[in-house]
């Protein structure tokens, strides 16, 4: 291989896209445009439907109202729940959405409220639809009330008896954050960004692959640059890089936008994570650089040998569009709750710098597996560069007909 | 305009297509295989991880141990706190996220529990703020105090000779009262909209570029619009056959999602018996009436950008950022408590996602239906105006 028929190669390819310039717009521009669009305007949709969601009265309904008078008049007083009146068909209703939730006092329920009575204390009934935030929300606000006016009872009970209330309260528990404000913002703020740091990265990489690949054979180039003097090593290495280049200025451009969104809407974020100041330092930016680096040379690796095997554009699109899906899911089970970088997780593909991003947006930088990300996401870079290598040198791929 | 024209420009399309097995394969095996294998792998993977993680590393240092030795040992025998030995550095660890929660007893907290019965005593967990493995550890050990104090308060209330039926005057109880298909549709409603109208947008990508900025490329265009054929018909038969290919990928994938439901349901139901995960016939019908005028307006739309540009290269420049402005309101489904409103109901894809939502959980709003059905459908005829337009323009179709 000749560094200089490479840099030739090279720089004849970036030259045929610079030309080119709403490919420049795309590459440059878009991740400009989105980051802020993701951060700020999905952001303040989302919190603006959660405090709308919260804000709504609930629609609910007191099943046996007269048997506990008391504590029905309080829920009536209750802000945030709106009482409907009694029903046959609650259950239907809270089906679809009409009612949020029901709650059924016993009959007996009031004469057992000063003293024990015989058998077993009474049971108040919620009913609600699982798994729906809103009617879970109405639950809350019942329940809520519901023990504060319990709590008010056994206070009297035992009153009645001689004892305090801090007898029956023999622990107390606080809770602290201990974590550094930035790293909660953080946490909460980064759950997406992997997710489209890794798709980005893809996209910058497949139009260019198949461009230089599928696109020389439609357009009957291929055997024109093949028959030139510059050897085949050099012109894959060349093309090779030029992929790389538009998959990585799109990375790169995407977390900058990202780091410069924060900095710039700093109050507004701390509005939407509750108080907490969040910065993105350029130790991260630079440490997200270093993982996303290796990908950026396997997706682009491995666009280049898939996109070999195919004659035309269509052909080309036709197998980069379940590659789109396969990188996706591990990009997208970084965003689960709970799920955490260890040293197996290190070693998948994508998932693993899916999951080191979004540990860095969140303040820690666990080094270990960060650098088996990095090798591991080295070697199938190194196997897939292999691939496509080995591509280059096989007529059939090359004048497949 | 000439209905049979639209035919002729439609049959040749589509002959092109069928003939094409690489975009069939696409079209069809693509969505029959890849959303199941999806389906299960996401759900089986997240239900696992998420199960995994709450086991995971559940360490818990504490501080104060010798003040508290009942406590502690009741805490020690938990199989879902590993507890560690104390040592200065815990803040820092926990920010470390190498120990999830840290709980401080006072001194003599157990002495002054016997002794002073009338103060309670003061315990403080520190922890992670809104990190899930952390408030998973918190609510453990908050779960095995409350146990702890309740037995204090049973001997403090067996001492006056008092039943701790005192302090328990009456019981709460939840009940789930939405039929189980209701339940589990939620779930379902909370992911599907998203991957349907994303597979009903790749969907029309393919043709729609290969038919216009395609043919421009292989130079074909200035033949077919040499020929007898009025441009009008030229891009109704050609949209045509671009929603054709847009709404078998969309119809494919409705159907694998109600069977790979059903296998979901099957699989997984153990850990949750409530969760029987079915899509019924109406729920798929209805989701595919829905899509059908978000197919013609993506179809329209795509066709409309697309036929700007002067090759695939370009097209695909203009395509790649449409995708995202689709995929955010598509994730509207993905927030919890939003509903449906007239307002939200105007908005493009992101009324689609939200009463897809709505209908896999078993609801049928069917005035919002209808006007989410008519705003989808003006949209798409506004793109299809646009797209018949851009026909007509020579500069669109002869840029250089």
């Amino acid at each position: 291989m000749k560094v200089a028929n490479v840099g030739v190669v090279y720089r004849k390819e970036l030259r045929d896209m610079l030309r080119d310039r709403k490919t420049l717009i795309s590459m440059f521009l878009f991740p400009l445009i989105l980051f802020p669009l993701m951060t700020v305007g999905f952001g303040t949709f989302e919190r603006r439907m959660r405090s709308r969601a919260r804000a709504a009265a609930s629609t609910v309904m007191i099943l046996g109202a007269d048997h506990a008078p008391e504590l029905a008049a309080r829920l009536r007083e209750t802000e945030g729940l709106e009482i409907l009146p009694a029903a046959e068909d609650y259950k239907q209703r809270i089906a679809d959405k009409r009612l949020r939730a029901v709650i059924e006092f016993p009959s007996g329920f009031g004469s057992a409220l000063l003293a024990p009575g015989a058998g077993d204390p009474p049971a108040v009934q919620i009913y609600f639809y699982r798994t729906e935030t809103r009617s879970q929300a109405a639950v809350t606000k019942l329940e809520d009330a519901v023990n504060k006016y319990k709590q008010e009872v056994i206070e009297k009970r035992l009153a009645s008896q001689g004892m305090t209330k801090a007898e029956i309260q023999p622990v107390e528990v606080k809770q602290e954050n201990v974590a550094a404000p930035e790293k909660v913002a953080g946490s909460r703020l980064a759950i997406m960004l992997p997710y489209f740091i890794v798709f980005l990265c893809f996209m910058g990489a497949m139009g260019p692959a198949i461009d230089l690949t599928a696109g020389e054979k439609e357009r009957g180039t291929l055997e024109t640059i093949l028959a030139s003097a510059v050897g085949r090593d050099d012109l894959v290495m060349g093309k090779f890089l030029l992929v790389l280049t538009t998959s990585l200025t799109t990375a790169v451009m995407s977390l900058l936008s990202f780091g410069v969104t924060t900095r710039f809407s700093r109050e507004y974020l701390e509005q939407m994570t509750g108080g907490h100041a969040f910065s993105v330092s350029a130790t991260t930016i630079a440490a997200a650089f270093l993982v996303v680096l290796p990908m950026s040379v396997l997706f682009s690796a491995a666009l280049l040998a898939l996109c070999l095997q195919a004659k035309s554009f269509k052909e080309a699109q036709n197998y980069t569009g379940p590659m789109m899906l396969i990188i996706i899911l591990p990009a997208m089970a970084g965003m689960i709750p709970g799920v955490e970088l260890n040293l197996g997780l290190a070693a998948v593909p994508v998932l693993n710098v899916s999951l080191v991003t979004k540990e860095l947006f969140g303040g820690t930088v666990p080094l270990i597996p960060i650098a088996v990300t990095f090798l591991s996401t080295c070697a199938y870079a190194g196997v897939a560069l292999f691939a496509a290598f080995k591509m280059f040198q096989t007529e059939s791929v090359l004048f497949r007909s | 305009m000439n209905t049979r024209q639209i035919g002729v420009v439609f049959r040749k399309e589509l002959m092109d297509t069928l003939r094409d097995r690489r975009t069939l394969i696409n079209s069809i095996v693509v969505p029959l295989i890849v959303t199941p294998v999806l389906m299960l792998g996401f759900i089986g993977a997240a239900i696992y991880i998420a199960r995994a993680a709450i086991r995971a590393n559940p360490e818990v240092m504490i501080l104060g141990a010798e003040h508290a030795p009942r406590l502690v040992e009741s805490l020690g025998l938990s199989d879902r706190i590993k507890i560690v030995p104390a040592a200065e550095d815990y803040i820092q660890r926990i920010n470390e996220k190498k120990l999830r929660a840290a709980v401080e007893f006072p001194r003599g907290f157990e002495e002054n529990l016997k002794a002073h019965p009338d103060r309670s005593q003061i315990v403080k967990i520190y922890w992670f703020e809104e990190e899930f493995r952390s408030r998973e550890m918190v609510r453990e050990v908050q779960r095995q105090i409350t146990e702890f104090s309740t037995r204090v308060v049973t001997e403090r209330l067996s001492a006056r000779g008092l039943s701790d039926q005192w302090v328990k005057p009456f019981t709460t109880k939840r009940a789930n009262v939405a039929p189980p298909e209701r339940v589990s549709g939620n779930i379902l409603g909370f992911i599907a909209p998203y991957f349907l109208i994303i597979l009903c947008l790749t969907g029309a990508i393919y043709p729609a570029m290969d038919l216009t900025a395609g043919e421009k490329e292989r130079g074909t265009m200035e033949t077919i619009l040499a020929s007898p054929v009025h441009r009008v018909e030229l891009v109704l038969g050609k949209f045509l056959l671009v929603m054709l290919v847009s709404m078998v990928t969309t119809a494919m994938a409705v159907g694998m999602f109600a069977l790979s439901a059903l296998a979901a349901g099957r699989m997984f139901g153990q850990f949750d018996p409530e969760l029987v995960l079915t899509v019924s016939a109406k729920a798929a019908a209805a989701v595919f009436f829905l899509i059908l005028p978000l197919a013609v307006f993506f179809s329209a739309g795509l066709m409309a950008i697309s036929v700007m540009a002067r090759n695939y290269r370009e097209a695909q420049t203009y395509l790649g950022p449409l995708m995202f402005v689709v995929i955010l309101p598509a994730m509207a489904s993905f927030i919890p408590g939003v509903e449906l409103n007239t307002r939200l109901a105007l908005v493009p894809i992101l009324n689609i996602s939200l009463v897809s939502k709505e209908v896999f959980a078993g609801n049928y709003p069917w005035g919002i239906i209808g006007l989410i059905f008519g705003s989808t459908l003006a949209y798409a005829v506004a793109a299809l105006f646009l797209a018949v337009r851009q026909f007509r323009r020579e500069d669109v179709l002869f840029r250089t």
